[in-house]
């Protein structure tokens, strides 16, 4: 118990306006160290794009396989979509200033052949491309170690990329493949084709000797027939003077038409001519009868010469009769022969008809001679052409197995080898095609190396409190006297500037003497 | 060493501390070239009226003149005349420091030369090993050689605070003695001390307050009262 009101009489010393806020600043000294401390500490990682960082893009584009390859764009183009870091888009020169002279933390340079190993993702031994990142610790450990931790992410767009980049590759290979394949295809199909042909032209060859064959045969009888026609043809020739007489119907029927004809006409003659002397009779009646009736017409002259015209012309046309009546009797007797002579044809041509059909025989057989001896020809044509088409076909079925095999070759070519070896080592490459190499302008190596100028700084925050516990900073007799105030003042801040010097020299030498390593990272700076 | 001193004249003047009202309605006149000595026991304000007087100490109310000089309106004029010799607490010789040390700082805070610091320690009976630890100063040594490095610069009154602390009878008679010596040169010496010495000086006496000092009480019932 004693104690505790020994403490609580501790407490209570602080009495006055002023000196009673003692304990509640005292109280409140761990929030704000702590708050402070905390707030600058929570989220380390939070605000990363607000970290400048400079991206150098020295990447030279290629064209592969007709594919163009710019993955060095295409990286800057993806870390543009981001917003992980603060990017700044650089040249060379300047980032590695800016990296110097603390304006950008960490730099990441794209080498100028970054496409060109890219583009080797096809080949027999692909290249893995590589990407630099070069921090400088002097500017801040943790941003490194920021550096390091989005490393792998940007590893991972880098290889998106990269990856893209292969595809594009690959399928540029694959589609040449494919038209190569096409074209072993279509000399497949030609290779197909010839053996059609060759099959189409054997088949001719045997149909065209099936023709001669045949066509032989038809000429064995052919001559078989002209042997028994010739035969039959001695034995008629007696009767071939009258051969002739197969003209003789033709005659004798067109002498009974024309008799005919003839009688047909005159009987029309004779019609007509009875007309007009029945006319020319009828005339001079009704002459006779004016005459009779006017006997003054008849003394006239004129009626004279008219009744003489009309009985001469009806006397004519009596004649006329006359002669038409004998020419027609004349003609039916004419016409009554010719019919007794037509009827006498028959009996003869039924002779002439037996004489002609060994004749006709003769003549088919010899037609037929004729046609096997074209069937022979046809045959033999039909013969030589398959041939010609059988050796064509031969031909270009070698051309087309020629063809497929160089384009099978070509593309066997094309397919990346199958050495175990090679395999692996481009499986690893593609599996990870790209890989960041890191450099540091200012390596701390260590953890607690990276740290010393954070907590130097805290370290020399320290020494400032407890150099003006200990030390005076006013000197109240130089206050009092003639002495100006900044005079006075610097006066005061010297002696702790000094000994901060030499105490954050002390706290260097060590920690670098401890580290063993060949660089200071941090100078003789004071802390106040 | 002939120096013109400050006369002071004060009509009624009160000041406040952080612990009320410290003095209240006081009259005083010191003549140039005077012994004044505030005296009374310790606490009842000495130090205070001291700084009050050489201006550095801001009065609530009353009439200060120090040589022509009204206060509160020129007080700076007022601090370059009066000088403190020793003000305790916060104003006095460093302990650690040595005798040459305490000169060499004065020469650089003050300005003053070897030779005017001599005369001054002449002037006040010393001769203080150059060597020696402050600390280890006999006390009236020690308060005569802060008096001396004030007086090298010839001001025009000093102020001495608690002259008679901690020292014995002998010692007494030596500061006094000193003091007597600086104010003969026109000088016009503001002291305090718990006993004032007989014979030649003007005392002040401070109005005693009572051992409860009811300030604060009173001073909040008149607040209350107003």
């Amino acid at each position: 118990m004693k104690a505790f009101k020994l403490a609580w009489l501790e407490v209570r010393r602080f009495r006055g306006p002023l000196r009673r806020f003692v304990p509640l600043v005292l109280v409140l000294v761990p929030l704000l160290y702590g708050s402070l401390y905390l707030w600058s500490n929570w989220d380390p990682y939070g605000r990363l794009n607000r970290v400048p960082v400079a991206v150098v893009n020295s990447d030279q584009p290629v064209d592969s396989r007709g594919e163009h390859i710019n993955a060095g764009e295409q990286f800057v183009q993806q870390l543009k979509a981001t917003d992980i870091f603060d990017w700044n888009f650089a040249d060379s020169a300047e980032a590695r200033h800016g990296l110097q002279e603390g304006r950008y933390y960490f730099t990441i340079e794209v080498p100028s052949d970054f496409s060109t190993k890219l583009a080797t993702a096809a080949d027999r031994s692909p290249e893995r491309a590589s990407l630099q990142i070069v921090k400088n610790d002097a500017n801040g450990y943790i941003a490194g170690i920021m550096a390091d931790t989005v490393q792998t992410e940007l590893q991972n767009q880098i290889n998106a990329a990269a990856h893209a980049t292969y595809a594009r590759a690959l399928y540029g290979e694959l589609d040449q493949a494919r038209g190569k394949l096409q074209l072993a295809s279509e000399a497949s199909k030609q290779l197909v084709e010839g053996t059609d042909l060759s099959k189409q032209g054997t088949a001719a060859l045997s149909k065209g000797l099936n023709g001669v064959r045949d066509g032989t045969g038809e000429v064995s009888r052919g001559v078989q027939s002209i042997s028994d026609a010739t035969a039959q043809l001695d034995q008629q020739l007696r009767t071939i003077s009258n051969f002739t007489a197969e003209r003789l119907p033709g005659a004798v029927n067109t002498l009974v038409n024309a008799s005919n004809v003839a009688v047909n006409s005159l009987s029309t003659i004779k019609a007509t001519t009875g007309f007009l002397s029945q006319r020319a009779a009828e005339g001079r009646a009704a002459i006779e009868e004016l005459g009779q009736k006017h006997s003054e017409i008849a003394q006239d002259s004129a009626y004279q010469r008219a009744l003489d015209n009309a009985r001469k012309l009806a006397d004519s046309a009596a004649a006329a009769e006359k002669d038409a009546q004998q020419a027609l009797k004349t003609a039916q007797d004419a016409n009554g022969q010719a019919l007794a002579l037509q009827n006498n044809v028959g009996p003869l041509q039924n002779q002439i008809r037996a004489i002609t059909a060994p004749a006709d025989t003769l003549r088919a057989g010899a037609a037929e001679l004729a046609g096997g001896s074209n069937g022979i020809t046809n045959g033999l044509n039909t013969l030589a052409a398959s041939s010609g088409v059988l050796e064509t076909g031969a031909g270009q079925l070698n051309d087309g197995a020629k063809n497929l095999l160089g384009l099978v070759d070509d593309t066997l070519g094309k397919i990346p080898p199958t050495n175990p070896t090679e395999v692996a080592n481009a499986a690893d490459v593609l599996g990870s095609p790209t890989e960041i190499h890191t450099e540091n302008l200012n390596p701390a190596n260590v953890y607690g190396r990276g740290l010393a100028p954070f907590f130097f700084a805290i370290a020399l925050w320290v020494f400032g409190l407890f150099a003006y516990l200990l030390l005076k900073p006013v000197n109240l007799r130089a206050l009092a006297d003639r002495v100006g105030p900044f005079t006075i003042a610097f006066a005061g801040f010297l002696p702790a500037a000094v000994l901060s010097v030499l105490g954050g020299s002390c706290c260097t030498r060590w920690s670098t003497s401890g580290s063993g390593s060949t660089r200071c990272t941090f100078g003789g700076r004071s802390g106040w | 060493m002939d120096v013109d001193g400050v006369a002071i004249l004060a009509r009624g003047i009160a000041a406040r501390g952080p612990e009320g009202i410290i003095f209240a309605d006081l009259d005083l006149r010191v003549e140039p070239g005077a012994l004044a000595v505030v005296a009374g026991p310790s606490g009842t304000g000495r130090t205070s009226l001291l700084l009050a007087l050489s201006g550095r100490l801001p009065l609530i109310t009353g009439h200060l003149d120090v040589s022509g000089h009204v206060l509160p309106a020129q007080a700076k004029a007022v601090r370059q005349l009066i000088r403190p010799a020793r003000l305790r607490p916060g104003y006095e010789l460093e302990a650690k420091h040595r005798v040459r040390e305490a000169i060499v700082e004065r020469r650089l805070i003050s300005g003053v030369s070897e030779r005017s610091i001599d005369a001054a320690l002449d002037k006040v009976r010393i001769a203080p090993d150059r060597t020696a630890l402050i600390d280890e100063l006999h006390p009236a040594e020690r308060l005569l050689l802060a008096v001396a490095l004030t007086v090298a610069a010839e001001p025009a009154g000093i102020l001495v605070d608690d002259v008679d602390a901690g020292l014995p009878t002998s010692g007494r008679a030596q500061v006094w003695a000193g003091l007597r010596e600086v104010a003969r040169t026109g000088m016009t010496v503001l002291a305090s001390a718990t006993d004032p010495p007989s014979g030649d000086v003007d005392v002040i006496p401070l109005p005693a307050r009572g051992p409860d000092r009811p300030t604060k009480v009173l001073d909040l019932q008149e607040e209350v009262t107003r």
